[in-house]
């Protein structure tokens, strides 16, 4: 077997339970690594902007997205170069262990 | 960080949401499994993100401070790594966790007890915030 990483499913079940307001909503995730939290809550919003600043970790999550997630965008960036060229105002930010 | 924590705010809508996922700085600990009963092994050396992890903690107090962000709702988990051996969770925190160091204690106790898979738990704190 390879490596598991939270096969308990703990991570989204406590952010579940903390926060469950994601219909309609739109997301950027800062540091999204290889995407990993990305596709375990994109199914339930409206649409996700994930920057991720390390290119493997980037296109490992372009690799690894789920077909059927199309309202997912990736963008290899760090937080103050997209801040300085984006013009849209998100409903959520996501600090994925990146700060 | 603060700063960081401010151009998030930039980004967010009136009264929008931000949600901090952190790990709670201290020691990731080795377990070995070795039948029903975990073994504690040790924990893990990092010369970086414990340091920066602190950091962090303290620039979204000094963002709460600033009335940048009010606190809603905290919750913690455990963030489990599983392994079927140490040397594969050794070579996975090489390439994935490069400031990370198994110390010489864990690779004792894991010669010692001979665990037939090991884990990686990790305390992860969550913070939902809202913009003021």
């Amino acid at each position: 077997m390879a490596i598991r990483l939270d096969p308990e499913g703990n991570e989204t079940r406590e952010l579940f339970r903390l926060f469950d307001d994601f219909a309609g909503k739109s997301i950027l995730e800062i540091g999204a690594g290889d995407g990993r939290l990305t596709w375990r809550y994109a199914g339930r919003t409206a649409r996700v902007t994930a920057i991720e600043p390390d290119a493997q970790r980037f296109s490992r999550s372009v690799a690894n997205r789920p077909g059927n997630l199309k309202q997912v965008g990736f963008l290899n960036i760090d937080l103050t170069t997209f801040a300085a060229h984006n013009t849209e105002k998100f409903d959520i930010a996501i600090l994925s262990w990146s700060l | 960080m603060v700063h960081a924590l401010e151009t998030i705010r930039s980004l967010l809508k009136p009264g929008g949401v931000l949600i901090d996922l952190r790990p709670d700085g201290h020691p990731p600990e080795f377990w070995g499994y070795a039948g029903e009963d975990p073994i504690l092994l040790g924990y893990l050396d990092e010369t970086d993100d414990f340091v920066e992890y602190r950091q962090a903690a303290q620039a979204m107090e000094e963002a709460i401070e600033n009335r940048w962000f009010q606190p809603q709702k905290r919750g913690e988990f455990d963030f489990v790594i599983h392994a079927d051996s140490l040397e594969e969770m050794r070579d996975y925190l090489a390439t994935e966790w490069t400031d990370a160091v198994i110390p010489d204690e864990v690779w004792s106790n894991a010669r010692s007890w001979k665990p037939d898979r090991v884990a990686l738990r990790e305390v992860v704190h969550i913070g939902i915030l809202q913009t003021v």
